[in-house]
């Protein structure tokens, strides 16, 4: 039996005319363009003018430099190949010249050239130790800079529009920045152009620093229950978990490898042996020694409070902290300075020094952004204590000294809105 | 037989004359895009004409208008036509045999007129009988998006009052005092004064400082939000009518309203937790959430150093203490309150999308009843979305559809009240008072 139908079948190719007698518009010769005709193309090309416009004001803002397409970072073919794009929501921001990937022509060796550049200045930024490398991330850049060097590498990548916060964790031989919403995070290895994550690290909705430089805390889901898992930086289980309760939630690093969880009844810090509560009132900064707090009695009567990681042991401070944003602040390695941020009104908070022994308030006259502390920092200690380094936002990085007093560290580093520190292991 | 009727198929023809079309050259039948783009042009101006001018009415209706009364945005019911002289009639869309009166000041509505378009500031409804078999003293209020409803429960006596229209987006407080009712809304209309029997009046100024508006420990008073010197904030005890008392409640640094104790203070949340605030005093209720109030009792959830969390229920003389055997989802549940005998928690448990769910929780048994209620999405309601009744037997509440559902406490049945309201979401209950006794004669 054949269902087919046979499209040159006479009776379904059969047509019954209607007869309308002669054509009037016979004899009437070549007639000129209808005026609906006009109307037609006018209000079609304003649809057009107006698609291109809209277009050109979402255009990427590289595509109209000098040099067009040229000028525009471009991730090596190879870099992209090893990986591609996944087909997800998140491919929306892929890599930058990773449209099609399948057929970039870009020759690594260009490629890596307009990706990576390096700067040497021929003078140290600072006089300090050679193995400390001051990392940040912004729009578009991650930046390493060799301190002691005067080397500055600019890497290329992504931008992740506004999405936060952006998780920025540098390894030993690595960055990762990793946005929490649906765009795409990155690795920048040292001195390579920037790759996608490895699934573990991209799916996972927050990544924090680990124990060491070569691991890392991502929050995964398994069925109804979610945990920190360590994984290493290429992505693989190191098999040590932290379950988060369903009550609480992931904050930040507690900057000493673990991490920070806010739950029923204050804050607490999160290890694979168990939540420990850090206080039930407000935790105001966070160092690897110390923790900086601010609690209230039973009557509501409130005092700013030092408390040591090792032992417990609790100290009152007489300075009231009410005023400093909660969770943000930054304790010294050797617990004798936090760095606070005071909103200032203005859509930015200015950055203060608390002598944590005798309560002393500095004002540095430094601002920053203090939005970026989610994920990440706008500003970080020096492992000896000695200097506060800060991101403005504007593109200028700061270097803060105890007395307060900053310096310029005069690197081309561009906008950045994170940095982190990488110190060689001893 | 045929099902076709050939006399209904007739048609009658009119002879209209001859064509005036006829022998005329014919149209070019596309210069009607023309006609077509030009109405379409039309169409679009003209709605962008009405869309500028809604904005610049709405621009002009702007709170602080210097006049007393506050005139009803839409109407809500308006008189039918089977009004009678006495000015009762029977309401025929679903009042059943109640009767329905106008109080002063009148609606002018005259027997007979019909499609009355302007609304009804009062209207009073007599179901005939009792709504619930309670003391004559109870009077539930109910607050729709545009009405202030009072229904004496005992008499069968409903007052509704049609006042400004609140955006549905907007939170809203909703307090009775001994002879008023006050709604404060964080909208453009700030909110209003509706005294019994009476039209809705403009808030007073003290009452529109602060968003927060409490129950005090009588109903001759409340509580008010007031900012005070150096941004230290204050609850101010303030008569019904806006005047102080000169007693205040300070609002601690770190610390904001959280909502009504149920016995007539306030509720702070504030750093370490949450604190029940009285004139010269704070005490901390938990360092962990606060599921449920009430005056006799807290329900809170509690977790030790090791984030090990249990459900406590905390007596609020002596402050004892005893832990349910079954743990209580935080997450889940929205502000509860508490039975005034501290026997039951009313917790609204949170859906995904499609509204909350009404909980029963026995407090010594630990013993969770679910109660057959739609209820919608909290929204921008604010304080306590339960209304306990004094001698703990009822509870009321609003479903999805804005009904009010009474739920009996001995058995968990719910069922809508009696009559038929318009639509609302917040209810308070008023007890106690002469104005009710006054109400009952």
């Amino acid at each position: 039996m054949n269902d087919v139908v046979n499209e040159r079948d006479p009776e379904w190719g059969s047509v019954d005319w209607l007869d309308l007698g002669p054509d009037p518009d016979l004899d009437r010769g070549h007639q000129p363009p209808r005026r609906w005709r006009w109307w037609c193309a006018l209000v079609a090309a304003m649809v057009v003018a107006a698609l291109l416009l809209t277009r050109n004001e979402h255009a990427d803002p590289l595509a109209a430099q000098p040099g067009g397409t040229s000028s525009r970072p471009v991730v090596s073919g190879s870099a992209i190949a090893a990986r591609p794009l996944p087909h997800s929501p998140k491919q929306g921001r892929g890599l930058p010249g990773s449209a099609p990937p399948a057929t970039s022509t870009v020759e690594p060796a260009v490629a890596n050239a307009n990706l990576v550049k390096v700067t040497t200045l021929g003078h140290p930024l600072l006089d300090v130790p050679a193995d400390w490398e001051l990392f940040g991330q912004g729009q578009g850049i991650v930046v390493r800079i060799e301190l002691r060097n005067g080397r500055v590498t600019r890497t290329a990548v992504p931008e992740v529009g506004s999405a936060r916060p952006i998780f920025f964790v540098v390894g030993h031989d690595r960055a990762i920045v990793h946005p929490m919403d649906s765009a795409p995070g990155y690795v920048v290895h040292d001195g390579k152009p920037a790759t996608q994550l490895p699934p573990a690290l991209d799916q996972a909705a927050s990544a924090l620093p680990g124990p060491d430089p070569w691991h890392v805390w991502a929050e995964t889901e398994t069925g109804t229950a979610s945990a920190l898992s360590l994984l290493t930086l290429d992505g693989l289980p190191a098999g040590i978990q932290i379950p988060i309760p369903k009550d609480a939630t992931v904050q930040a690093s507690d900057r000493a490898g673990h991490v920070l969880m806010f739950g029923i009844g204050g804050m607490y810090d999160a290890r694979p042996d168990g939540m420990h509560r850090i206080t039930s009132g407000t935790l105001l900064a966070v160092g690897p020694t110390r923790w900086l707090t601010l609690e209230c009695d039973e009557n509501y009567h409130c005092a700013s409070v030092v408390i040591d990681r090792t032992g417990g042991h609790r100290h009152v401070l007489a300075t009231p902290l009410d005023a400093y944003e909660q969770n943000s602040g930054a304790i010294s390695p050797d617990g004798r300075t936090a760095a606070l941020l005071q909103p200032n009104g203005m859509g930015t908070s200015n950055v203060h020094l608390l002598d944590m022994t005798t309560g002393r308030d500095r004002v540095t006259g430094v601002t920053t952004s203090s939005d970026q502390t989610t994920g990440g920092r706008t500003f970080v200690w020096s492992p000896d204590g000695r200097w506060l380094f800060v991101t403005d936002g504007s593109g200028r990085l700061l270097a803060i000294n105890r007395t307060g007093r900053s310096i310029v560290v005069d690197a081309p580093v561009g906008a950045i809105d994170q940095i982190a520190l990488r110190v060689a292991p001893r | 037989m045929s099902n076709y009727d050939h006399e209904s198929s007739r048609v009658d023809w009119l002879d209209l004359g001859p064509d005036p079309d006829e022998g005329k050259p014919p149209r070019d039948p596309r210069q009607r895009y023309l006609w077509y783009a030009a109405v379409a042009g039309l169409v679009v101006v003209a709605l962008l004409l009405t869309r500028t001018q809604h904005g610049t009415n709405r621009a002009a209706t702007s709170p602080g208008s210097a006049l007393r009364t506050v005139s009803p945005s839409s109407p809500v019911r308006t008189p039918s036509p089977s009004l009678s002289s006495s000015g009762a009639f029977v309401d025929p869309s679903g009042f059943g045999d109640s009767s329905v009166s106008f109080s002063d000041p009148p609606v002018t509505a005259s027997p007979g007129v019909t499609g009355a378009s302007r609304p009804v500031p009062v209207q009073v409804v007599r179901a005939g009988h009792p709504l619930m078999d309670v003391p004559a003293d109870w009077e539930l209020f109910a607050r729709g998006p545009d009405v202030v409803v009072r229904i004496q429960l005992a008499l069968g006596r409903i007052t509704t009052t049609t006042v400004p229209k609140l955006t549905s987006d907007t939170p809203v407080r909703f307090f009775v005092g001994s002879d008023r009712a006050i709604v404060r809304s964080l909208g453009e209309t700030p909110g209003y004064v509706v005294r019994d029997e009476k039209q809705a009046t403009e808030l007073p100024e003290s009452l529109r400082d602060g968003f927060s508006v409490l129950p005090s420990p009588d109903q001759q008073h409340l509580w008010a939000e007031q900012a005070g010197d150096g941004g230290q904030g204050a609850l101010a005890l303030l008569k019904l009518d806006g005047s102080p008392t000169g007693i205040t409640i300070p609002i601690s640094p770190g610390a904001f309203v959280q909502g009504p104790d149920g016995a007539g203070y306030v509720l702070l949340a504030g750093i370490g937790g949450v604190y029940d605030a009285r004139p010269g005093s704070v005490h901390r209720i938990t360092s962990g959430v606060l599921l449920a109030s009430g005056p006799t009792r807290w329900l809170t959830v509690e977790c030790d150093d090791s984030f090990s969390c249990a459900s406590v229920v905390i007596d609020r003389t002596g402050g004892a203490r005893h832990t349910l055997a079954t743990p209580v989802d935080p997450l889940d549940l929205g502000s509860g309150v508490i039975s005034p005998d501290g026997k039951t928690a009313a917790l609204g448990k949170s859906g995904n999308f499609d509204g909350s769910s009404l909980h029963l929780l026995d407090l010594d048994s630990a013993a969770e009843r679910p109660v057959q209620v739609s209820r919608g999405l909290e929204g921008n309601q604010e304080g306590p979305q339960f209304v306990w009744s004094p001698d703990s037997r009822w509870l009321f509440t609003t479903d999805a559809a804005g009904r009010v559902i009474i739920v009996n406490r001995a058995t968990g049945e719910a069922n809508p009240l009696g009559t038929r309201l318009v639509p609302v979401t917040q209810l308070a209950l008023r007890y106690g008072t002469s104005e009710g006794a006054a109400g009952q004669r």
